[in-house]
């Protein structure tokens, strides 16, 4: 009957089995009550008094858009140029290793199925997109490594493929993936040390590595792919 | 009438900087409010909810409006609020507490227990759940604020978490139940049957 409360509370009942509900209720004062008290609840929680942002709350955001970030421009703040990224390939000798979900070009690795020394120029216009603050800190080349994202196409229809993670705070639509065939890949430069992140289809749908080895709980029933670095 | 927002993004996306202010004023309610519920003090929601909108306009240019931008934002802030949570249970540090707050916020924990007489009037009865809440699982706690505060489909919330509709369910049912063994076990007689209309 558990099931049936639920689905009650949420409207989901066909016609017959409201009727059973309802009939249960008169027979069960039990049921009855528990139903009183979640929907009780239900009305308690909605007139709970909503949180408002803070006083300042705009202006606070504005200002750590213009001071913090630097020269805050949409054009030219967050994202990594070509240029940039050419020059990156060349900061990082890189040894490809190969998984369906990710690869790691690094030079301390060595690897039969190793298949490039360097970046490619394609794989290097791979990085599509890089947040700024990366390129700030790419003096300490030994501590990055160069990592090809790699997603199977899941369905033709398919527009779109992004990348997030702990790396860019989870931002769903700062590095895209490029159609390759059947795959979609994005090259990202990340510090060696231990990451979780997730793919987005169509700047909707959050979907945990398929091929991923190392999963972990994100604490909210689903789980993210494990990339560590350090290893 | 109110400029579209696919307008706003296009002039930002223009180099009008400034017009992103427009986009925080119209969602900064929202995205406060959820993350207030969700990770609980009102200064670790205030920054988790700037940076949101930091990380939010980083990536406009590639924002394709799939989605609508409150909706992107919002995930983003959960996404956020999740990577808090786990860095507040490697450090060990007790999760949530129900601050200090100003206008809209929820009264101390300190005044909640000040006058055990108070318990019977619905301040504190709204004082008293959400302390519950903010004392749930974590996954509970993310479909019932999204879904029975926020009042979300459930649809919205699992483009929001990336959990499917049926487990938003499951754990939706559970949080209710979880939250009145929780207000039985805190209060005889049931503070909700004090209440009761």
């Amino acid at each position: 009957m558990n099931a049936l409360l639920a689905r009650y509370l949420d409207g989901e009942l066909s016609s017959a089995e409201a009727v059973e509900f309802l009939e249960a209720l008169d027979r069960d004062s039990a049921l009855e009550a528990e139903l009183r008290e979640h929907e009780r609840l239900m009305a308690l929680s909605a007139q709970l008094p909503s949180s408002r942002a803070p006083e300042g709350f705009t202006a606070s955001v504005m200002d750590r858009l213009r001071s913090a970030e630097g020269n805050a421009s949409v054009a030219t703040l967050p994202w990594f140029r070509r240029r940039e990224a050419t020059w990156l390939a060349a900061a990082a000798s890189m040894v490809l290793f190969f998984g369906l979900g990710w690869q790691v070009a690094d030079p301390g690795k060595q690897s039969g199925e190793a298949t490039s020394p360097t970046l490619t120029e394609e794989e290097a216009a791979g990085v599509g997109v890089m947040p700024a603050s990366w390129v700030a800190g790419l003096e300490g080349a030994e501590d990055l490594v160069a990592v090809r994202f790699v997603y199977p196409a899941s369905r033709p229809d398919l527009r779109s493929v992004t990348v997030a993670g702990s790396f860019n705070e989870w931002n769903p639509s700062e590095i895209p993936l490029h159609r390759e065939g059947a795959l979609w890949t994005a090259v990202v430069v990340l510090p060696r040390r231990s990451h979780e992140y997730m793919f987005i289809e169509d700047g909707q749908r959050w979907v945990a590595d398929p091929t991923a080895v190392v999963t972990r709980d994100d604490g909210f029933g689903g789980r993210n792919a494990v990339l560590d670095l350090r290893i | 009438m109110s400029e579209s927002e696919n307008t706003i993004i296009e002039r930002i996306r223009g180099g009008d900087v400034e017009s992103y202010g427009l986009l925080v004023d119209r969602h900064k309610d929202q995205v406060y409010g959820v993350l207030r519920r969700l990770v609980g003090d009102a200064e670790t929601a205030e920054d988790l909810a700037q940076t949101a909108f930091l990380k939010a306009f980083q990536g406009l240019a590639t924002f394709r409006q799939q989605a609508s931008f409150s909706t992107w934002v919002t995930q983003i802030a959960i996404h956020l609020a999740r990577d808090d949570h786990r860095r507040r249970q490697r450090a060990q540090i007790v999760p949530l507490e129900t601050a200090d707050e100003g206008e809209g916020g929820s009264p101390s924990l300190a005044a909640a227990s000040a006058d055990p007489l108070e318990t019977v009037i619905a301040t504190d009865l709204q004082e008293r759940l959400t302390r519950a809440i903010s004392q749930l699982p974590s996954d509970y706690r993310e479909v019932f604020v999204l879904r029975q505060i926020d009042e979300r489909t459930y649809e919205e919330i699992a483009e929001l978490t990336g959990v499917s509709v049926g487990a938003l369910k499951v754990r939706n049912h559970r949080a209710r139940k979880w939250l009145l063994d929780r207000l039985r076990e805190e209060e005889q007689p049931s503070v909700l049957r004090l209440h009761r209309r």
